[in-house]
């Protein structure tokens, strides 16, 4: 099931955007502008207001840490060189995230490696010891992080603006430079991968979960 | 996010589709969330983004990594003026993000692995609580730049919605960072706390000091960093005291915290005996 979203909620479909996310895009909008005019404070604003966001799109599609760092950096440094190329400062975050995706991409063929599972999953970090269910659970997402980390980057890109950033396929498309139907149809393909990921640890626990 | 339970609450025909959906994005969630971002680390992405900008596209491409090596340097000394100023140019620092951990129980096994104890509160009463931590490596070097002395510390983030992040640093060994003349000298329980400021500015590589600064760098009252696009000004804060032959320091950049603030948190570490 692909949901069909401007922005996704737990509680149903969105209705539309709030009055503050309007603002939001306002104010970013306006320092967009300014930063086209060469304004470096505005640069800075937009970076305080990215970078989080940033970092862990970058770290989620690259699966390495410190990698992440540097893919971020680029793209920022790419955003102030290209400001003047901004048309439309209103869809700025599109415009950074598709520079941000390019930049992971090249990084993933650069390294022609997987990361080492310990680089992104770290040491062994004990849980809360005594909660069962918490330990299943954050094993559980290990596991389908894992098998993200394991598909192809595109279709690793997809899972993560569709999931993580909560973004339409019609964004990621733009974002992507692709085809609303390749965008479904890579998150269709991706998401089966993960389901079974769900069944075979459904099975190892000898738990029910529905499929 | 709904949990697991209740998830499996949701109708089976199209709850199980959305099951699947909300554990992909929990797995996301918490994985993304292992990589904390402090204000400091903003600061360092910015910096090191106007660097790359001013260098121009045909300079070598400069690693945010050893920017984050370098601001580490300066951000584990006390005294900040010297290492600017190039007197002190003996300890070096650094730290691997591969090492940085997010689970507070992750102090205890550092404490037995560094060998000390640690007083390191999970949270303290004005509100800031343990984010992250990550092990500094140290080196002291003399003037012909031979190790002399190497020591592991560790670093402790603890943060506050609306206020700057507090690091705390903890070493079993001490290399002289207390400042020579602190700018207050507070007591907690017989124990000596040395608070002292140090003004930061950050300039760009052709900037030319004026005879005022100039004074005032030789008067330990500023300390000039090159090498930034801009002129930017930063206020670095320092609580250094030794409890039980353990060094600590509290330190802040452009926090609104006063010295005694600095005080009562010290206070609680000192205080502290375990989770």
């Amino acid at each position: 099931m692909i949901l069909e979203r401007s922005g996704y909620t737990e509680n149903g479909p969105e209705t539309g955007p709030s009055k503050d996310l309007i603002q939001k895009k306002e104010d970013t909008a306006a320092l967009v502008r300014r930063m086209t005019r060469d304004d470096q404070m505005a640069f800075d604003a937009l970076i305080e207001t990215y970078y989080s966001k940033a970092l862990h799109i970058a770290y989620l599609i690259s699966g390495n840490r410190s990698d992440s760092e540097d893919i971020v950096q680029e793209t920022l440094v790419l955003c102030w060189v290209n400001r003047k190329k901004i048309r439309e400062p209103e869809y700025f975050e599109t415009w950074l995230f598709k520079t941000l995706t390019r930049e992971a991409w090249h990084y993933c063929k650069k390294a022609r490696r997987e990361p080492p599972v310990e680089e992104v999953f770290g040491e062994d970090q004990a849980g809360p010891a005594d909660v069962m269910e918490e330990a299943i659970r954050n094993w559980e997402a290990g596991e389908i992080y894992k098998a993200v980390k394991n598909l192809p980057v595109k279709q690793r890109t997809v899972v993560v603006l569709y999931y993580y950033n909560q973004m339409s396929t019609k964004e990621i498309a733009r974002i992507m430079n692709c085809l609303e139907g390749t965008v479904k149809s890579r998150l269709h393909t991706a998401r089966a991968g993960l389901k079974q990921v769900l069944a075979d640890e459904s099975h190892a626990f000898g738990k029910e979960i529905p499929l | 996010m709904k949990g697991f339970k209740e998830s499996q609450d949701i109708n089976r025909e199209t709850g199980s589709e959305q099951t699947v959906d909300l554990k992909i994005r929990d797995a996301l969630n918490r994985e993304a969330e292992q990589l904390q971002v402090s204000s400091r680390h903003v600061k360092n992405m910015q910096q090191s983004v106007h660097n790359r900008i001013q260098e121009g596209n045909g300079m070598k491409h400069k690693s945010i990594k050893k920017f984050i090596v370098a601001a580490a340097i300066i951000c584990t000394l006390g005294g900040i003026t010297a290492v600017a100023a190039g007197r002190i140019a003996s300890i070096s620092s650094h730290s691997n993000w591969k090492e940085a951990f997010y689970d507070y129980n992750q102090i205890d096994k550092m404490e037995q692995k560094l060998g000390y104890t640690m007083k390191a509160p999970k949270s303290f009463t004005n509100g800031f609580t343990f984010s992250s931590g990550i092990p500094n490596h140290q080196e002291a070097q003399d003037d012909n730049g031979n190790a002399i002395k190497q020591i592991e510390s560790l670093s402790l983030t603890y943060k506050k919605s609306g206020m700057a992040d507090i690091t705390l640093e903890i070493q079993g060994d001490d290399l002289g960072e207390e400042a020579a003349t602190p700018d207050k000298v507070l007591t907690y329980n017989g124990i000596r706390l040395s608070y002292s400021t140090e003004h930061f500015r950050f300039v760009p590589a052709d900037y030319k000091l004026s005879a005022e600064e100039q004074a005032a760098i030789d008067a330990g009252q500023l300390a000039v960093s090159y090498g930034a696009s801009k002129v930017t000004d930063n206020v670095f804060q320092l609580m250094f005291w030794k409890d039980d032959g353990v060094t600590y320091k509290l330190l802040a950049f452009d926090s609104s915290m006063s010295p005694e603030d600095f005080r009562e948190m010290a206070g609680e570490i000192i205080e502290f005996k375990g989770e």
